[in-house]
């Protein structure tokens, strides 16, 4: 026994050593980032290259299930950087007092200026109905929900695209948003929990058009060589879904932080999202956008409510959407 | 006819029951002392909440008492027929379970779905296509789930029921009517409410499924509102009374089915496939044929499909995945062991003992007979039956070695057989003491019974030998410390 306890001894003591020389930086993400097909892999090569040191990413399910994980853990958090909040999630983590200001300086080519000091934009997407190239697309909501078509929405309430749809309608139509979705309650064929389900249910022509971004048939361009897919262009203006990453103030690492978060609008970091997450990088790559990119269709309005609005009218446009749609 | 008893203690069992209850409370309990229940968090239960309780309560009743209903033809047709991949068929029934749940919702959508073959018949024939989301989409995918679930658990319970009540049913000349009456429904009346049961549970938790087909937020379950207070609100207090709410309803429903159904009454049995002789009317075999083929149609065709399209895709998968999946056997092992550790000392024992009691004083056979059994040993006794798949061991007399010649000689008539193996002959057989006459069966246990005594000096025997047995196996633990 006492062997097996020295030799353990001498286990943790190497470890200890290691560790004090290459230090660790726990970046805390949702899982679709880490997986094989997403950014992960290659921006912990890159970084792991100029950093000295040790780039661990911990996947916790989707944006929201990131929040909750970290409001769990508190201020006992391993995780030096949570990266893949959006807008609509930005003031709660805000109000957990958990991040610490950022110092990340960048030419953004966002639709809007980032004035957000706690939290530093990576990439965007403007929300869309997805369709088959041939499919006559509606132009806005209304003539969504005049017209017949059938569409595939994910649920606000498990997933980050539904909840967008919210905050879109919400924002082309403020007080008229019930009626919209009233209008559109029979073009819903259904409502699935997550983004993956909706859009293999739209593949399977469960329906007309998914909920989705304006880059999506980008990666149906690129990846499988298929030109057969449309984003509509809705004449009300397209909701953004800006991602972002935040420092923790009780990292052990923060200069390791502050250095990540300034690598994140670099280009090794950057050039890496279009093909990899199929959303435009925050700041334009040297190169420019991949070959594909160029062909997205471009809406002219583009529609984003600040943290603090979409904070405060959340749990209203919830309620409008499930009436409407219960009936 | 084992010689298994097993004692366990009392206190083994009452901690490992403790255990459960913990691994339940605790988790709830600590979400709510986190929400700090004690500063009066509840903010009560809104309408949605109520509308999701009232649909996870119907979706759930409804898809078990479809999936239940829905076995027992499926499993009656099962337990009385023999036929070509029937063993196939059983081990296919385990697939939709064990099928991540979107993977078999597109399964399902390829036959029933817009795009899918049965609405592509419809429309060929000029007919309306049909529209699968809504709760009967959600019933008939959770039926998919749990209908080849509830059919094994049914299966079982048709096992159960010892082949000698079928022999006798058969000798008396029952048809198949009857013997339901007399045999199945008696042990369906048992094993159903805790059928019902399981299901229950397993759609009460139901979130994606639910959500996916039923089109819309009106099929809100449970699940998905302890999920939306948790992930989406941060409202601890909420999801704690929320998951309360699920607990109750499964503890209300639970202790419906225990009063419901009560323990089974046949004792153990073999599950050996079974000679049914109540169920060759050709009638009957065309009806077994027929829910046979419309259950292997429901359940296989959405497998094929998932498998069609799985198969090409299988050699590409990245290594990231074989490393999830390896993940995943290595977890569901553990706790399938400990699910039997717990299982077990919660009291979950089987043993069948037969034999060994034919000698007890209270038994009324003749005192002739159960000396002939006191002086067996195991090689006195033989296996008959063989040839119509119903091996039945029996103490080796002069009938015995008749029914073994005619097997012998290939005759499969059952009709030859029967002034041999009837039922009344082993009646006169105990009453009489002519051990000679009859099928007698007999374990090799028998070797173990070597006097005629009360049930209560047999208990007793036996179990002083097991705890002997457990002293002298015990020895060979190896102290801790």
């Amino acid at each position: 026994m006492k062997h097996l306890a020295f030799a353990t001894g001498v286990f943790v003591s190497a470890a200890g050593f290691a560790a004090a020389e290459t230090p660790e930086l726990v970046v805390y993400t949702y899982d679709s980032f880490v997986s094989e097909w997403g950014p992960g892999p290659q921006v912990e090569t890159a970084f792991e290259a100029v950093c000295g040191c040790d780039l661990k990413f911990v996947a916790a399910g989707d944006g929201a299930a990131l929040l909750s994980r970290l409001r769990l853990e508190g201020a006992r958090t391993d995780a030096d950087i949570v990266l893949g909040l959006d807008t609509n999630l930005t003031a709660a983590a805000r109000e957990t007092g958990l991040f610490a200001e950022h110092s990340v300086s960048a030419d953004y080519s966002l639709p809007f200026g980032w004035e957000d000091t706690m939290f530093a934009p990576y990439d965007w997407g403007y929300f869309a109905f997805v369709h088959q190239a041939g499919f006559d697309a509606p132009k806005g909501f209304k003539a969504l929900a005049e017209s017949d078509a059938k569409i595939l929405i994910q649920d606000p309430r498990s997933s980050t695209p539904g909840l967008g749809l919210l905050m879109w309608v919400k924002a082309a139509y403020g007080a008229e948003a019930p009626a919209i979705w009233e209008g559109l309650a029979d073009n819903v064929v259904t409502v699935t929990k997550g983004w993956s389900e909706a859009y293999g249910l739209f593949l399977e022509g469960e329906a007309d058009m998914v909920l989705s971004y304006t880059t999506s048939p980008a990666y149906h361009m690129i990846a499988e060589d298929d030109h057969g897919k449309k984003a509509a262009v809705f004449e009300e203006g397209h909701y953004l879904q800006v991602e972002v990453a935040g420092k923790l103030a009780g990292s052990d690492q923060p200069e390791l932080a502050d250095q990540f978060l300034q690598f994140m609008v670099s280009d090794a970091f950057q050039s890496v999202i279009p093909t990899t997450n199929w959303m435009y990088p925050a700041v334009t790559p040297e190169a420019g956008l991949p070959d594909g990119f160029e062909s997205l269709v471009q809406p002219e309005k583009a529609l984003l409510f600040s943290a603090e609005e979409a904070a405060s009218i959340r749990d209203e446009a919830l309620e409008e959407w499930r009436a409407a749609l219960s009936q | 006819m084992a010689r298994r008893a097993v004692s366990i203690s009392k206190a083994t069992s009452a901690v490992s029951a403790a255990l459960v209850m913990l691994l339940v409370l605790v988790p709830i309990g600590a979400v709510a002392m986190r929400a700090g229940f004690s500063e009066g968090a509840f903010a009560g239960l809104g309408v949605a909440d109520w509308a999701a309780l009232k649909f996870t309560v119907v979706q759930a009743g409804l898809s078990a008492l479809f999936s239940a209903a829905l076995a027992v033809p499926v499993a009656r047709a099962l337990a009385r027929r023999q036929f070509w991949g029937r063993g196939a068929l059983v081990l296919l029934m385990g697939a939709p379970f064990i099928l991540p749940v979107i993977v078999a919702v597109m399964g399902l959508l390829a036959v029933f779905g817009q795009a899918g073959v049965l609405n592509g018949v419809l429309s060929a024939l000029g007919l309306p296509k049909l529209q699968i989301y809504g709760l009967h989409g959600v019933v008939l995918a959770h039926v998919f789930f749990n209908l080849p679930l509830a059919t094994r658990l049914l299966l079982q319970g048709w096992d159960a029921i010892p082949q000698e009540r079928f022999r006798l049913a058969a000798s008396l000349g029952m048809g198949s009517r009857e013997v339901f009456r007399l045999l199945e429904w008696p042990m369906l009346k048992e094993r159903l409410p805790a059928v019902v049961l399981v299901v229950f549970l397993i759609c009460l938790s139901s979130f994606a499924v639910a959500l996916t087909l039923g089109g819309g937020p009106a099929a809100t379950t449970l699940e998905l509102a302890i999920y939306q207070a948790f992930h989406l609100e941060f409202d601890l207090a909420q999801a704690a009374l929320l998951a309360l709410m699920q607990l109750v309803l499964v503890l209300v429903v639970g202790m419906v089915a225990l009063r419901l159904g009560q323990v089974a009454g046949f004792g153990a049995g073999r599950g050996a496939l079974r000679q049914r002789w109540d169920a060759g009317a050709p009638l009957l075999k065309a009806q077994d044929a027929l829910v046979l083929s419309l259950a292997v149609v429901f359940i296989g065709l959405p497998l094929a499909v998932v498998v069609l399209r799985g198969a090409v895709q299988i050699m590409s998968l990245p290594a990231s995945v074989w490393s999830a999946a390896l993940t995943s056997l290595v977890i569901a092992l553990g706790s399938t062991v400990l699910c039997i550790a717990a299982a077990l000392a919660l009291g979950a024992d089987g043993i069948l003992l037969g034999s060994r009691m034919t000698v007890a004083e209270e038994i009324w056979a003749d005192d002739k007979y159960k000396k002939r059994i006191t002086e067996t040993v195991e090689s006195d006794t033989r296996i008959v039956m063989s040839i119509f798949n119903d091996n039945s061991r029996v103490l080796d007399n002069a009938t015995a070695k008749a029914v073994n010649e005619l097997e012998e000689q290939g005759i499969k008539e059952f009709e030859q057989y029967r002034p041999l193996v009837q039922g009344p002959n082993q009646r006169d057989a105990y009453a009489s003491g002519d051990f000679d006459q009859g099928t007698l069966s007999m374990g090799q246990s028998c070797a173990f019974a070597n006097k005629i005594a009360s049930v209560e000096n047999i208990f007793d025997d036996i179990l002083r030998d097991a705890v002997a047995m457990r002293d002298r196996l015990g020895g060979l633990a190896v102290e801790n410390g």
